[in-house]
Parts: structure tokens; C-alpha cells; sequence
């Protein structure tokens, strides 16, 4: 198994770095596999006006939290961020740069879905510090592209690559989803190889997952496809690393690759337990211990009066719960967790306190332990739901 | 006592379920002011919660009331409750015993049913004056008359002057009771004579020990006596004297026809055994009253704790329970599958379910319980002969001359249409038909033999299914039979669970074992393994299922830093799986034990 081996990822935790994600809930049309939090609306009005309270609640955070932290990631997420104005992009933007101090180096991302984006506003990104891009691709099958419900075509995906390679974006994602009904091997193949050809800096593949709640959902309880059997999805899975290893990927978590240097360091943060604040509509933070979340109800974080009203709750985590945690989110990173790092962490052994449940699971063959890093197996990749459970 | 004996009247109700016995008794402890209306809790006498939900008796209470008649005459009324299931026959025996008379409940929309005719059977063998009165009689489907020519016809009892009554709405009380204090012979005996005295119940108190239920024929009984108990011939002092008004009141002294409590600082319910003839120890009567019997268990299983749930709090529980309660058996037992537990022994399924509920409801413990089992007997080559009821305790059949399993005489009573039905489901049971009987025109009797083991399962169930509810069933152990039982055993992934194994007729091995194998595999979730289960009749593979590995489980996205979701998703999964028994590395979720109880007639 591969480890990631740059710096810039290690986990060295910078005391006091902060990653900010900036949600924006706003999109074309909802995608029939989506139960993210988000909602067709292209209305600039109320783009720009929701834009307002974010920057009014990111400046009620810096208060808290500006003087201890230095900024060093931003992600813009959503929804779509692509489909609201750069002007409000840039907007956001300046407000974190105002109010935080941020980093020389920070890694700035956005999401873009290839139904949204042309040359200007791309290059009106770049202008506005956007240093990563996050390219929705998700498949360039374009039947595929249908039955998720996608608003673009596969030459879309190829146009957006192209206009944010001349626009000067040295550091793009693409995403991919697999494991779609009637996929086979071979079309998986094709886009997983595609996108390599591409050489985006940084590719995801999902494995599908059908939400309750999402129409994907309700077609499936009505037996209007058979899913994918679980075998076929891991053929897929395990064919897709296999191929991004060879094009020298180095897959850095379960379901993400990247060239070296190039994971994102601001989702790295949510499986390190490192600080991040979310600003937004139903946005999640951990930050100072301490895990809160806004409401996801529109009016009630449109009416808020300040940043504390948009809380719905908050939980100071238990150091049992800071130690679960890291244990089952820092096991989403194939390079595992270092337990002498765990010790110097918590000033506990591993062992005093997961000896049962590490030992049963590297007997079944999910965990493997050497040179004091426990790390998912191939199959403990398969069955990482099992593995976590146990630490929880 | 200022009561004279010819003022005395010592009776039961008696009835089918559901016909209205204990609100009968309601009514008449407030008509005859015992109980207040405030004090009144719906069906007083059904004081355990347990028993109230489910409409039925199994615990006796006994209330001793005053009543003026119409002649003027302040009676004193000792109504003695009865258990009413067919489980308890025995100790209805005893308590009908302890009477002169009784109080025959039927519903008049209903009818006589066949436990009508087995308590009444009961109360003529006790010669005992049976009273006819005809209930609900407020309800339009109500047809008295109907009801009181199968009394005469089925019973032989004159119902003409039988009371027309609606215990729930409190109509024709007083006609009941001017009818008891009529026509129920005040009871005989003398009280110079040497003490005997019935136990026809007792229970235990924290404070007092064994409180005993007794009904006292000859002589008298008072604090500080020493007294024997005749049958376990054991010998105690008497604490205290007292009746149930119906809160216990001490008395001086009990006498000849009296109805009444003696504690003697006796330590278990067993040692105080229903039944049992209590005499004085230094002037003892030369015989003791007749109709004496032990407990006899007839079904037994295994009740080990579940997951999670300490051995000695579920041996606590049991042990209280036990002192309480004389015909329930218990005995520490190992099972390879669910480690420590107790070998118990009930007298048929319903008392089984009702102390496992009592251990789950009143000492809120959680635990798994194995497939219930009749008593075999085991007869060896060498002629020797073993009783065995736990199927892991099955001696090489190699060495076995031959099984024999008990059978019980039943008496099956329904509406006419249902015959078919019943003689199909009858025979299904490997039932013998000893003879039809129509009670009336409309109404049957099947009298039936049966492997025990074939009733205990769900019989009673799959009749009531069949018969729309109106099949009702009495039976009773006649003898052992030879017969063809073989050990049904159930392998998860090769390994033998022990807590699986039955002993069932060879002709439903197969069917069993498809069963078992089909709902495990129902239940038992999809793991990191293939999991075959297989039943098996010796080295022989009858029936087989596989569940499925799972390939996949996985979260692939962890979006926008929500970790809390995600977590929720990973608790419930654990959750799940603290409820499960890892028998080597197959996981059992703990409902598995007892659904394969639950036998489905459909599948």
C-alpha cells in the first residue's frame, strides 16, 4: 500500500491553522442521486443576498476565532458554487482575507460543475484567489450523465478542463462517480481512464450511493433498475486505484487520489481533526474542541442577527469522543495513523484502550498493523464501515 | 370468631377466559363493601399486571366479605379465586377443594366451552354445588337461553333459576349473592376435632415469610401453635393468624369451616406445597386431606441471560421467583453457546412465557431462551431408563433401545364448522381421534390424543387462528408412548449451536429443519463470510440455507465536514451489533432464538 509522502499533507499539525468552508446551497437543478443540502435557485438577487449574511456571519466567527487561527485552506462547496456570480465569489473571499489572517500558500477550492462555467468566469476565480478547482465530471458516458440527472454532457466536463488549464489552474479535481446500475466494468473503465488522460492534479471516485429521499431512491423502491451488485462495485473500485496507481496517483483515502503534493489539504483536515470552520447554510465546524453546525432551515439563517442564532447545535466533544473520532476518521487515510503519534497525542497507548477491537479486526483481515501505522487492507477498504463501527 | 359456621359460605367463580369471572368478583367485593370505590382497581383480584393484560388469573387471591341477606343474616362470603388456565389444573383442584360451592360463570353470547367443562368436571370431583349464572346479558348477542340448554344438555346442571347478570354493568350482583347464601351448603366440620387444614395457595412476603392460604376442616389454628405440614412433614411455629378482608387482618384464631392466612416463618413456596395438610404437631390428625400432589413440570427450556446482562442478576430473579412459586423448577445448566444459564421447568408453555415475561418486566432483565421441550423418556439397551428434557443431554443413540414421549388426553371444543379444520390441524400434530361428541347441535367435542411436544410449540395458537377464536382446548398428561424422536441439530457455518437442538418426531424433522434454516437465514445478517446453516439429523444434512458475505460497506463520501452524520450511521450499526451472540465467528442477532419458536403453519 502506498503512503503519502509530501510535506505539505503530513501530519504536522500547524497550531492555529484554520480551514474555512464556505457553503453555497444554490444549483441548476438537483441531481437525482443529490441529498446534499442544496436547491435550484439561479437568482443573482438572492444569490447576493444570502452572500450578505454569510459575510455578516464570517465576521461575527473572526471575532471568535480570528486571533487564534491563520487560515490556510478555503473551500467553496455546495451545491454549485460555479453557478453564482464571481463577483460574490470574490466578495466571500475578501471578507475571510479581512478578517483572518491568512497563509502565503493557502489552498483555495472550488466546486464546478461543467454546466456552468466558461472561460470568464474561470479566469474571474483565479482573480479572486481560487487556486484549486473541483471539476463535477462525475462520468462521460453521457447516458450515464442522464440517469444521474447531471446538467452537462461529457464534452462540457472536457471544455471546463480545458478553459481552466488556459486560465492558468495548476491544481484541478476531477470528480467521479461509479457503480451505477447498469455500468460495466468497461465503461467505468473508460471514464476512470479518460480523466487520467486528462492528468487533473487530483481525482475522486465514488462509489454511488443511494439516499433515501433522492428520486434515485424512490425509482429504485419502485424497482425501476436493479443496483449494482456489491461484487461488481468493488471490481470497479479496486480496478479504478489499480489504474490511477499506475498513471503514479498516490490514493491518499478511501474514496480520493492525488499526484503527489497535491490531496487536498482542506479535506485532509475534516480526517485529521484539524480546526475548520463552515459558514453557511447547515454548515459543520469543529473548531476549539468543539463540533457545532448551523440550521439548514433558509429563513431562519437568512433571519439570524448575528453568527450564535444560525447555531442549531453544538457539542463540546469528550476526549473519549476526540479519540474515537480521530481513530475512524484518521482510518479513512490509507497512510492509517501513526500510534506513536496517537500517544503523543492523547498521552494514551492505543492499546490500553482498542486492544479487543484492533485485534478481532486484524484477525478478519480489515486492519493490518506494522512499524506502529494500523491501516485499512484492501478488504478493509471494502468493509471500512465495519472497521469504524468498532471505535465508535 | 363471632361467626357461627352455618353463617359461613366458601366458594370460587368459575369460568371459561374471558367470561367475565373476575369482573364478577369486582362487583361483588364492592357490593359487599370490602373494596371502596376509590380503593376499586378494575379487577381487583387480578393484582399483577401481568395477569391484567392478559385477562387472566395466575396467582390466587382470596377475600374473605360480609353480606346481610334478605333474611336478615350478616353472612361471611370466603371467595376463593382460581387460576384460570389450563396449566394450572392442578392447583384450580386445590382451590375448588378448599370450597363448598361455586359460582359457575358463562357468557351468555358464548356459551359453555370446553374450560367451562373442564373447571366444572373439576368442581363435581370436589362435589362441590355448582350455581349457574348467565353473564353479559346487556350485550344484543347475548342468547341466555341458548346458553342455559347447553348447561343442562352438557353440564347436567338445572340452569332454570340460573341469574341473568352483567357484571360490567353491575346488574343482578345481589341475585347472585342471595343465591350463593341460598343454595351453597355452609361448610361442615368440627373444631374440637384435630386440626386439618387445606393449603390451597401461598405466596411470599419479605416481612413474614411464606403466607399461606388455607382452608381449615377440622380443629382451630392460632399464634404460636406448632404446626406439620403432613406431606413434606416438616414442622413449624405459627406467627400469625389472619383473614384477607381482602387486606390481611390478624385474627385470634382459625377454625373449622374458616377461611384464612397462617405464616409460620417458612422460607420457601415450595416448602409450603398446595395441597398439603397442615396439622398440629403435638395432636396430630392420623390422616392427611386427600388430593395431595408435587409439581410436576411438564415443559422445560433453557433461559440463559442475553448480551450484556449479568448471571447473577438473572439467578437473583430467578430464585425470587421461584420462592413464589412452587411448580416452576430451575437448575444451573452450561450451554457452549450461550455460556452460563438455567435449566427451567414450567407446567406447560403459558406458565414458561409468563415467567419469562416476569423476569423481563419486573426485574427488567433481558434473556434469550432456547427451544422448550417436553419430558422424554429414554429407555437403554441395558433397560435402564433416563428422563431427559434438555435435547444436549440425548444419550448416543446407539445406545438406545427406545424414546418415549408423553402424551396428554385433549379435549378440543368448537363451533361445528371448524371440524375440518381442526381434525386437519389435529392430525398435522400427530393426533389420535378417540371420539367425536356434538354437545349440540352446533357444538363439538373432539377428544383427542397428543404427543405433548406436539402441543406445546403453538398449538394453542394455531387452533385459535383456525377456529376464529372460538376453539378452546383442555388437556392433561395420560402416559408415555414409544415413539420415533430424533435430535434436530442446526449448524451455523459447520459449528453445531447447541442452544439450537430439538428433539422432534422423526416425521417433522425435515420440515422443522427447513424452517429453522429459513428463518435464520431471514435474520441473521449478511457478514464478512459466506454462512452456510444446515440442519441435521445425526451426521445427515436435512435442510440447508446460506447467507450471503457482504462485499461492501462503506461511506464514500464525508461531505462538507459533517462528521456527526456519519457517526449516527456508525453508532446504529454497532448498536445493532451489541445484540448480537458470536457463536466463532458467525454473529447471531439475539431475536433469532426466538423466532425459531415461532412456528409459522403458512410456511
Amino acid at each position: 500500500m502506498t503512503t503519502i509522502n509530501n510535506e505539505r499533507n503530513s501530519k504536522r499539525r500547524e497550531k492555529g491553522s484554520l480551514g474555512i468552508y464556505v457553503h453555497l446551497p444554490f444549483c441548476a437543478k438537483k441531481c437525482r442521486y443529490c441529498d446534499f443540502l442544496s436547491f435550484p435557485n439561479d437568482d443573482h438577487e438572492a444569490h447576493a443576498y444570502y452572500a450578505n449574511q454569510l459575510i455578516m456571519e464570517l465576521v461575527g466567527k473572526s471575532v471568535v476565532y480570528g486571533n487564534d487561527f491563520t487560515v490556510n485552506t478555503i473551500f467553496f462547496g455546495g451545491g454549485t458554487p460555479s453557478l453564482v456570480d464571481p463577483s460574490i465569489i470574490d466578495e466571500i473571499a475578501d471578507a475571510v482575507y479581512s478578517r483572518f489572517r491568512v497563509a502565503d500558500d493557502a489552498e483555495v477550492s472550488l466546486e464546478v460543475n461543467p454546466g456552468t462555467a466558461d472561460e470568464n468566469k474561470l479566469a474571474a476565480y483565479r482573480n479572486a484567489g481560487v487556486t484549486r478547482l473541483s471539476i463535477g465530471a462525475q462520468s462521460f458516458d453521457s447516458d450515464t450523465l442522464k440517469f444521474l440527472g447531471r446538467i452537462h454532457t461529457e464534452r462540457d466536463t472536457l471544455r471546463t478542463f480545458a478553459l481552466a488549464r488556459d486560465v492558468g489552474f495548476e491544481n484541478v479535481n476531477i470528480d467521479l462517480i461509479f457503480g451505477m446500475p447498469d455500468e460495466t466494468p468497461e465503461t467505468w473503465k473508460r471514464d476512470i481512464e479518460t480523466a487520467v488522460a486528462m492528468e487533473p492534479e487530483h481525482i475522486s471516485f465514488y462509489s454511488l450511493q443511494i439516499e433515501e429521499g433522492t428520486p434515485l431512491f424512490g425509482d429504485m423502491e419502485r424497482g425501476r433498475f436493479e443496483t449494482l451488485s456489491d461484487i461488481d462495485d468493488r471490481r470497479m473500485y479496486h480496478a479504478a486505484i489499480e489504474t490511477l496507481e499506475g498513471a503514479g496517483y498516490v490514493h491518499y483515502e478511501i474514496s480520493n487520489a492525488a499526484k503527489p503534493g497535491f490531496a487536498s489539504r482542506h479535506n485532509l483536515k475534516y480526517w485529521s481533526m484539524e480546526d475548520y470552520l463552515g459558514v453557511g447554510l447547515g454548515a459543520h465546524s469543529y473548531a476549539g474542541g468543539r463540533r457545532f453546525a448551523n440550521t439548514d432551515v433558509w429563513n431562519d439563517y437568512m433571519g439570524a442577527c448575528d453568527h450564535d442564532m444560525m447555531t442549531t447545535w453544538s457539542h463540546k466533544n469528550s476526549r473519549g469522543e476526540d479519540i474515537s473520532e480521530y481513530v475512524f476518521l484518521g482510518l479513512r487515510k490509507t497512510e492509517g495513523i501513526d500510534l506513536e503519534q496517537f500517544r503523543r497525542h492523547f498521552g494514551k497507548d492505543f492499546w490500553e484502550i482498542y486492544n479487543e477491537e484492533t485485534r478481532m479486526l486484524m484477525e478478519r483481515g480489515l486492519l493490518e498493523h506494522s512499524d506502529g501505522i494500523l491501516r485499512l487492507t484492501r478488504l478493509g477498504l471494502d468493509l471500512s464501515n465495519r472497521v469504524f463501527s468498532e471505535y465508535v | 370468631m363471632i361467626f357461627v359456621m352455618k353463617n359461613i359460605r366458601n366458594f370460587s367463580i368459575i369460568a371459561h377466559i374471558d367470561h367475565g369471572k373476575s369482573t364478577l368478583a369486582d362487583r361483588i367485593l364492592e357490593y359487599t363493601g370490602a373494596v371502596s370505590d376509590r380503593e376499586m382497581k378494575e379487577q381487583f383480584l387480578d393484582n399483577m399486571e401481568l395477569e391484567r393484560e392478559r385477562g387472566i388469573t395466575i396467582k390466587l387471591q382470596t377475600s374473605r366479605l360480609t353480606y346481610k341477606a334478605k333474611d336478615g343474616v350478616e353472612y361471611v362470603l370466603n371467595l376463593i379465586d382460581t387460576p384460570g388456565h389450563v396449566d394450572f389444573a392442578y392447583e384450580v383442584s386445590r382451590s375448588l377443594a378448599a370450597c363448598d360451592g361455586a359460582v359457575l360463570v358463562v357468557d351468555a353470547t358464548q356459551g359453555v366451552e370446553a374450560q367451562t367443562l373442564a373447571n366444572v368436571y373439576l368442581a363435581m370431583n370436589e362435589n362441590l354445588e355448582i350455581l349457574p349464572v348467565l353473564n353479559k346479558i346487556d350485550l344484543p348477542s347475548a342468547n341466555p337461553d341458548e346458553a342455559k340448554a347447553e348447561i343442562e344438555d352438557i353440564l347436567g346442571i338445572d340452569a332454570g333459576g340460573a341469574p341473568l347478570i352483567s357484571a360490567k354493568e353491575g346488574i343482578g350482583i345481589e341475585t347472585v349473592l342471595e343465591d350463593i347464601v341460598k343454595n351453597i351448603p355452609p361448610p361442615k366440620g368440627d373444631r374440637e376435632a384435630k386440626l386439618k387444614a387445606l393449603i390451597f395457595d401461598s405466596y411470599y412476603d419479605n416481612y413474614r415469610g411464606v403466607v399461606i392460604y388455607a382452608r381449615v376442616f377440622d380443629g382451630r389454628v392460632k399464634l404460636g401453635d406448632a404446626i406439620r405440614l403432613m406431606n413434606s412433614k416438616k414442622s413449624y411455629e405459627v406467627t400469625e393468624v389472619g383473614v384477607f378482608a381482602p387486606n390481611p387482618v390478624r385474627v385470634d384464631e382459625l377454625e373449622a369451616g374458616e377461611v384464612g392466612y397462617i405464616c409460620a416463618a417458612i422460607k420457601r413456596v415450595a416448602d409450603a406445597r398446595v395441597g398439603d395438610t397442615i396439622t398440629l404437631e403435638n395432636d396430630p390428625a392420623r390422616e392427611a386431606l386427600p388430593g395431595y400432589k408435587k409439581a410436576q413440570p411438564m415443559v422445560f427450556c433453557g433461559v440463559y441471560p442475553a448480551e450484556g446482562e449479568k448471571y447473577e442478576g438473572v439467578k437473583d430473579a430467578i430464585e425470587k421467583l421461584q420462592v413464589n412459586d412452587a411448580a416452576f423448577l430451575f437448575e444451573p445448566e452450561t450451554s457452549t453457546a450461550l455460556g452460563f444459564g438455567f435449566r427451567c421447568g414450567f407446567l406447560g408453555l403459558l406458565h414458561m412465557e409468563i415467567i419469562v415475561e416476569r423476569l423481563e418486566r419486573e426485574f427488567d432483565l433481558s434473556v434469550i431462551t432456547t427451544s422448550p421441550s417436553v419430558i422424554y423418556r429414554v429407555v437403554m439397551e441395558d433397560d435402564s431408563v433416563r428422563m431427559i428434557q434438555n435435547p444436549g443431554n440425548l444419550p448416543d443413540p446407539a445406545f438406545i433401545a427406545r424414546i418415549e414421549e408423553p402424551i396428554v388426553k385433549a379435549d378440543v371444543m368448537i363451533p361445528k364448522e371448524y371440524v375440518g379444520a381442526v381434525m386437519e390441524l389435529c392430525r398435522d400434530r400427530r393426533g389420535k381421534l378417540l371420539h367425536m361428541e356434538y354437545i349440540t347441535e352446533i357444538r363439538v367435542l373432539l377428544h383427542y390424543e397428543l404427543p405433548l411436544n406436539e402441543v406445546i410449540y403453538d398449538f394453542f395458537d394455531a387452533l385459535k387462528s383456525k377456529t376464529r377464536g372460538y376453539g378452546s382446548l383442555d388437556y392433561e398428561f395420560t402416559r408415555y408412548e414409544p415413539s420415533k424422536i430424533v435430535k434436530l441439530d442446526i449448524l451455523l457455518n459447520k459449528e453445531q449451536v447447541d442452544a439450537f437442538s430439538m428433539l422432534v418426531h422423526e416425521s417433522k424433522a425435515y420440515r422443522r429443519g427447513r424452517f429453522v434454516c429459513e428463518k435464520l437465514k431471514e435474520i441473521i445478517p449478511r457478514q464478512q463470510f459466506e454462512i452456510p446453516i444446515q440442519a441435521s439429523v445425526g451426521a445427515k444434512v436435512i435442510a440447508r440455507e446460506t447467507v450471503r458475505a457482504y462485499r461492501k460497506d462503506v461511506i464514500a463520501k464525508c461531505y462538507g465536514g459533517d462528521i456527526s452524520r456519519k457517526k449516527k450511521l456508525l453508532e446504529k450499526q454497532k448498536e445493532g451489533k451489541k445484540r448480537m451472540r458470536s457463536f466463532g465467528s458467525v454473529e447471531v442477532p439475539q431475536e433469532a432464538f426466538t423466532a425459531v419458536l415461532k412456528y409459522d403453519d403458512n410456511k
